[in-house]
């Protein structure tokens, strides 16, 4: 069991359990990833995060340990699902889990980057943030005749973390809640650039 | 691989509210703004944004003092399922305390923009939301085509676009391989009898496959009626009645559903709504009458022919405005099911 994982699932959704009745399935890879993007703003890297992320032919992001720890975690009963709506929510028993997991050194260094997505969960909804995702130039890319893609290379990495630095520079590392502003600005710019390119008739 | 325009994220920043917030009010304004989205959002868990009878709602906290920035007393409020029924038909004023704790004021009290000097302050007037601070304001862009809030997901507005769906794709022309079933004959001038069964079922389907809310059939709203289908997404639910209109055929007997009967469902409808609201009135409810028209002119019952089969096509049912001015009644829909060419 990936504990990364496990204590990534239950901490977005502790997050975001009173904005909204729990998330799908997939809509909870998909902002789990985007916490996973947010980590290269501070220079971490991809096997830092602990986990990786694949496309592949069902749709993605797509993570293997996400799948598992969900698995886990409501088998556990910490999490509870709605199979007729698809939706997974933290129970009590989660929380309990979840506030014993959040004092772990080596886990609440996580806490900023999920943070960050929850604001951006708050500031743009659940579709268009997921949408932005699968805009998002390095998944645009993906190989969609693989059976599975796994995402990020090293080019890929280069290319996100120049996106993240043109929006630092202009909002500054030392400004407060930087990487809440920068995980809305990025997400907003995709939107934006990608109804652009729509209008004008050409793909990103 | 294509990278982030420049220039949008230039324009982007300039328009950003947590950069004009921060240069506002600083911190405890980002602060601020952060803790106003997420009580927005948690109001609107308890009172659809797209269902919402009031006008005017305004919700704003407190930066430069923690005194109330209206005139008056606020009546306290300690859960938001408490100050969703307070705002929910008139409006209000509401001032976040802190967690759970509100202050609540009738909408002749204040104006947002004054509030605004020394808070953030959320309104939503008629669906255009805007967020005031410091005597400057911006307006959160419609999410979905025709509206739709940010901070709320798609309740009812998720039910008209999946129904118009369902009309234009599956009922016009018979489709849908259910509620084919309910003609009688392949020209679809008659139904079977009682098809109402079969055009229930039908949509039940459709609407569990399509939205993200519960979708259940035949539930109780009182002892003697029980309504057709029933979709919730929390607390927030709709109550669809269906009816017909047109010739059904049994042992060679027809039998006729006029306007009448959609005006009978609408009247029914009214009243389980009545009867929700006293019921279950901190639940949000609101009525929907669905009227499936296979109505068709000049049937000859031994050639299974109409000699105008398309004169009701356009022809929409007038009903009782009272009915439709109810606080709680979605606007009817007509499905008009073609005959076939």
């Amino acid at each position: 069991m990936n504990t990364n994982a496990l204590y990534d699932v239950l901490y977005i959704l502790d997050s975001v359990e009173d904005l909204s009745a729990g998330l799908r399935s997939d809509y909870l890879h998909g902002v789990l990833y985007l916490s996973c993007l947010l980590s290269l703003v501070d220079g971490q890297t991809v096997s830092q995060w602990g986990y990786q992320f694949a496309e592949t032919t069902k749709g993605g992001p797509f993570s293997d340990d996400i799948y598992t720890a969900v698995e886990f975690l409501s088998k556990e009963g910490l999490l509870e699902e709605d199979t007729k709506v698809d939706r997974v929510f933290i129970g009590s028993e989660g929380k309990e889990k979840l506030k014993k997991l959040k004092v772990l050194k080596t886990l609440y260094w996580r806490n900023r980057f999920h943070d960050a997505v929850a604001y951006a969960l708050l500031r743009l909804s659940i579709q268009q943030t997921i949408a932005a995702l699968k805009r998002e130039p390095t998944f645009e890319q993906v190989d969609r005749l693989k059976k599975r893609s796994i995402l990020f290379d090293e080019t890929s990495v280069k290319y996100i973390r120049k996106g993240f630095d043109l929006i630092i520079d202009l909002i500054g590392r030392d400004a407060s809640r930087y990487l809440r502003l920068v995980s809305v600005m990025w997400l907003e710019t995709i939107l934006e650039d990608w109804k652009n390119a729509d209008a004008e008739g050409v793909g990103l | 691989m294509k990278e982030l325009n420049h220039e949008t994220i230039e324009r982007l920043m300039v328009q950003s509210i947590d950069r004009m917030v921060a240069s506002a009010f600083g911190e405890s304004g980002l602060d601020a703004l952060e803790r106003l989205m997420k009580c927005v959002k948690k109001i609107y868990r308890h009172l659809p944004f797209e269902g919402l009878s009031m006008k005017r709602m305004i919700v704003f906290i407190a930066i430069t003092s923690s005194l109330s920035l209206v005139g008056k007393r606020g009546r306290l409020v300690s859960t938001y399922e408490e100050l969703a029924i307070y705002v929910q038909d008139t409006g209000g004023i509401c001032q976040m305390i802190e967690e759970d704790r509100f202050l609540v004021w009738d909408l002749s009290e204040s104006d947002p923009l004054n509030l605004s000097s020394g808070a953030i302050v959320y309104e939503n007037h008629d669906f255009v939301e805007k967020i005031y601070f410091q005597n400057q304001f911006v307006v959160l862009p419609e999410v979905y085509k025709g509206g739709g809030s940010v901070l709320s997901s798609p309740t009812y507005w998720d039910l008209e676009d999946a129904l118009e769906h369902y009309d234009i794709r599956l009922a016009r022309r018979s489709t849908c391989q259910i509620l084919k079933e309910c003609w009688y004959d392949d020209r679809r001038i008659l139904f079977k009898d009682s098809p109402e069964k079969i055009m229930r079922r039908s949509l039940e389907q459709f609407l569990r496959s399509r939205m993200q809310a519960d979708v259940r059939p035949e539930q109780n709203t009182d002892e003697t009626h029980p309504i057709d289908l029933k979709v919730s997404w929390g607390t927030i639910t709709a109550l669809i009645e269906i009816k017909w209109m047109g010739a059904s055929i049994k042992n060679g007997h027809l039998t006729r559903h006029y306007p009448s009967r959609a005006i009978q469902g609408l009247a029914q409808l009214c009243n389980y709504l009545n009867a929700e609201r006293t019921s279950s009135p901190h639940i949000v409810v609101r009525g929907k009458l669905i009227v499936f028209d296979g109505r068709r002119g000049g049937i000859r019952i031994r050639s299974l022919k109409a000699t105008r089969p398309s004169k009701y096509a356009t022809k929409e049912i007038e009903f009782p405005d009272d009915m439709l001015r109810h606080r709680d009644m979605l606007s009817p829909k007509r499905i008009y099911m073609e005959v076939f060419n």
